[in-house]
């Protein structure tokens, strides 16, 4: 199967064949979209939760609110469905016990995804967030299955 | 100032202090464990976001880190990261030879690998609070044994919020043999690094 790698930062489709890897998100949050009838699949690899506390904004795919929209658009142009979208999401740890707001970042991810896919009326079937190891995640265009690795624990599929 | 202003002399008088601090850290550890280090030549990287798991061979590689923020006249963080035979290693020497499992390390363990950091952090700002007359103050260590690149996630997105590019002054040692390594990364705030620059330049 056709490895897709999605790098920080980054927003990537694939089809019936392919595979989309993003490697060990920590508080980043990999956003994996599905069409199931067309069968095209899309990641995004976000940073940041919104675009607005940001001083460089040229890249959409950094932040969770722009990241999502985008990757619905350039899924649509691809000939997905908006209403067929469905999504699953991974990542968004706590790697440091460190207390402080600015270190929230994984929890913020999270949340500011949530906000953003319930905006766009993208129901989310399954999660695996949080917590407070780094995960890696293959996500299969030809059934929109989604897999979860990590230091500790079994793979999970979603 | 951005990051990718800076000159040659600037980039070299940074290299410098990344040279002082680890080599002063590097001593401590070395008196620690009674055995020596060999330092590479120290990298000055202005790494675009997207680049900087390259900074790491292997993103998913098991690695020991820990971070450390600076707070005061100068402003950052500090991470340290092992790789797996240098953790070993190090537990092994100051604790007794012993099997163990990176992923699951009691409490003894942990703390040891967290004095080890703070120990180390805190000779390298001892050297470059004193080199550029600044207070300097450091957190309480956090260690996270994980994959490399979910840990270097963590003060990228501190760093992203005001820069594309991130300032990574990088230097690694090792115990003899390449497969034991030791990386500090010291990402300097904007400010700070203006800061320092300033001071030196006088």
């Amino acid at each position: 199967m056709e490895k897709v790698v999605v790098g920080i930062g980054e927003g990537k489709i694939a089809r019936e064949g392919q595979v989309l890897i993003s490697y060990a998100l920590g508080s980043c949050v990999g956003i994996c979209l599905y069409d199931r009838i067309s069968k095209i699949a899309g990641m995004a690899h976000i940073i940041l939760p919104e675009s607005n506390s940001a001083v460089h904004k040229s890249n959409p795919y950094k932040f969770a609110d722009e990241g999502i929209r985008a990757l619905i658009n350039e899924m649509e142009k691809q000939g997905a469905l908006r209403r067929r979208l469905t999504a699953k999401i991974a990542g968004g740890a706590k790697m440091f016990s460190t207390k402080g707001v600015q270190w929230e970042i994984g929890y913020v991810n999270v949340e500011t995804v949530k906000k953003v896919l319930l905006q766009e009326r993208v129901p989310i079937l399954a999660e695996d967030t949080g917590k407070n190891y780094g995960r890696t995640i293959q996500f299969y265009a030809h059934n929109g299955k989604l897999e979860v690795r990590t230091v500790r624990h079994e793979v999970v599929e979603l | 100032m951005n990051y990718s202003d800076m000159d040659d002399q600037s980039r070299d008088i940074l290299k410098e202090l990344g040279n002082i601090g680890t080599g002063n850290a590097v001593s401590s550890l070395s008196q620690m464990m009674d055995c020596s280090f060999v330092i590479d030549t120290p990298v000055l990287q202005l790494v675009k976001y997207h680049e900087v798991s390259a900074v790491l061979s292997a993103t998913e590689e098991l690695q020991a880190g820990i971070i450390v923020e600076v707070f005061g006249k100068l402003e950052g963080v500090f991470l340290f990261l092992m790789n797996e035979n240098f953790t070993e290693t190090l537990l092994d020497n100051m604790l007794g030879e012993e099997k163990r499992d990176l992923t699951n390390l009691n409490d003894m363990e942990k703390s040891v690998i967290s004095e080890l950091g703070n120990i180390m952090c805190g000779s390298y700002i001892r050297a470059l609070s004193q080199l550029l007359d600044m207070d300097m103050d450091v957190s309480v260590p956090d260690l996270c044994i994980d994959m490399g690149g979910a840990i270097l996630s963590v003060p990228l997105s501190r760093f992203l919020r005001l820069s594309d590019d991130v300032l990574l002054i990088e230097n690694v040692f090792r115990m003899g043999e390449k497969s034991f390594s030791c990386r500090i990364l010291f990402l300097p705030e904007l400010d700070s690094l203006t800061a320092m620059l300033e001071t030196l330049g006088e």
